[in-house]
């Protein structure tokens, strides 16, 4: 399990929000979908996702829905507002530039 | 009633804490579970993988705390937050923000006129005598004069026009012309550095048209005019600030924009000058002081030049509108002429 600073500071909430972004989901299921979606290169333990979903949870950003499983337990579901979805587009916008700036520095022969 | 829900929860939220820690319990137990049935479909036991999934959450108690902090970290902030989460409340329910905003807007808007008028009319009204018996001169909405408390649009005059109007005045007791704005004058108070000063220029009958009394001293008369005197009469205001209320200085000397005049007396504490305005004048000279004042060449044989106000106390039982009318016209007219015939 990747620790929470191998991830810059900051993204988790960006990729979260991603994921969210395409469909409500509990939280386990954030974690498999990022690996999936990375081809297994990023990794987040609950050590770190769960204090983000509460961070995003809090900001507004994210809402969470209590259900019942087949197995007879609660299961919190997260999905994305609509201050998220603009939250989301902002943060895209910064991390495009921020990553093709340092591209740009440390690729440049 | 969406509001009243986002109350409830709000409330619920506040009292209920251990509601919130049995959610986050319940949380972790599904991430718990669910990591565990992987680990079971990858051939592990459930035993196994169970304690594999424990180890890679990391201490149960530890991630927990860990969300407590994410939380209270908003907590900390959450004035801010509490604004833009009501900000998105009441934007939820136009109708309702509307209704508010109006409710507070009239509230605030009718406490703020009334007490505006109040301040204006009953609390700043000045010292004067029959204030009713005052006339403006001025050609504000067609009317040839206003009454006391039509404050604004008066009408400026030259002293020329000023002086045909008072030897023709058959309906008033009195007319006097003071400077239609304030000054700001260079004050020298003995060797201190000059300090500024608002003062004004008016005839010498300007108090007694008003029908006011000095505090200390004497206010300014006719003979001032006459004699070309240069005095001085300053405010309650000025006497206190810059004369720490000594009487002592009535009869001596200041310097105003470089010329040595003589304070002759004090206004009363609660006169601000004819006009309720935001910065008062503090200093009253004769008119014959206009090019100190002004520190620009004399007005006052200059017929062009409008500078004025002029008011005048009505006779007693003389009907206004047709005592102004029949006045202003004539006397406009005559100086027409006279200058037409100049020219």
């Amino acid at each position: 399990m990747s620790k929470p600073n191998d991830l810059v500071q900051g993204t988790l909430d960006l990729l979260i929000l991603k994921i969210l972004a395409l469909e409500a989901m509990h939280g386990w299921a954030i974690a498999e979908r990022l690996k999936q979606m990375s081809k297994e290169v990023l990794r987040v333990g609950p050590g770190s996702l769960y204090p983000a979903l509460h961070k995003l949870e809090q900001a507004g950003w994210v809402t969470a829905e209590w259900s019942v499983n087949e197995a007879g337990r609660r299961v919190k579901f997260h999905s994305i507002t609509r201050e998220g979805r603009a939250r989301l587009r902002h943060e895209a916008t910064d991390w495009k530039r921020l990553s093709s700036a340092i591209s740009s520095v440390v690729f440049e022969s | 009633m969406r509001l009243w829900r986002s109350l409830q929860s709000s409330l619920r939220g506040l009292l209920k804490r251990s509601a919130t820690e049995q959610e986050l319990n319940d949380e972790l137990q599904d991430y718990l579970e669910h990591e565990t049935k992987r680990l079971t479909k990858r051939g592990l036991s459930y035993d196994a993988a169970r304690r594999e999934a424990l180890c890679g959450i990391g201490g149960l108690e530890q991630v927990k705390e860990q969300c407590r902090d994410a939380r209270r970290l908003h907590q900390v902030d959450s004035l801010l937050q509490d604004s833009r989460y009501a900000l998105r409340v009441l934007r939820r329910s136009p109708a309702f923000t509307l209704a508010v905003v109006l409710t507070l807007a009239v509230g605030i808007g009718a406490n703020t006129a009334i007490f505006s008028l109040m301040d204006a009319v009953l609390w700043q009204t000045l010292p004067v005598k029959n204030p009713k018996q005052l006339v403006l001169f001025g050609t504000a909405d067609g009317n040839f004069g206003g009454n006391f408390a039509q404050l604004g649009a008066w009408g400026a005059y030259s002293f020329p026009l000023y002086q045909q109007f008072r030897k023709e005045n058959a309906y008033f007791d009195d007319l006097c012309a003071f400077q239609s704005y304030t000054s700001r004058l260079n004050v020298r108070v003995g060797g201190a550095p000059a300090r500024v000063g608002l003062g004004k220029v008016v005839t010498g009958n300007y108090f007694s048209v008003l029908g006011l009394t000095s505090y200390r001293g004497r206010l300014l008369n006719p003979l001032d005019d006459h004699d070309s005197r240069d005095v001085t009469v300053i405010s309650y205001r000025v006497w206190m600030r810059l004369f720490s209320g000594d009487p002592g200085w009535i009869g001596r000397s200041i310097d105003i924009n470089g010329r040595s005049v003589e304070i002759v007396g004090v206004t009363a504490p609660e006169f601000f000058g004819e006009t309720v305005e935001p910065e008062p004048p503090d200093f009253w000279l004769p008119l014959h002081l206009q090019p100190i004042v002004m520190l620009q060449s004399s007005y006052l044989d200059n017929a062009e030049m409008h500078w004025l106000n002029v008011m005048g106390r009505l006779k007693r039982g003389a009907d206004l509108h047709a005592a102004l009318r029949a006045q202003l016209t004539w006397s406009t007219c005559r100086l027409d002429e006279g200058r037409k015939a100049r020219y």
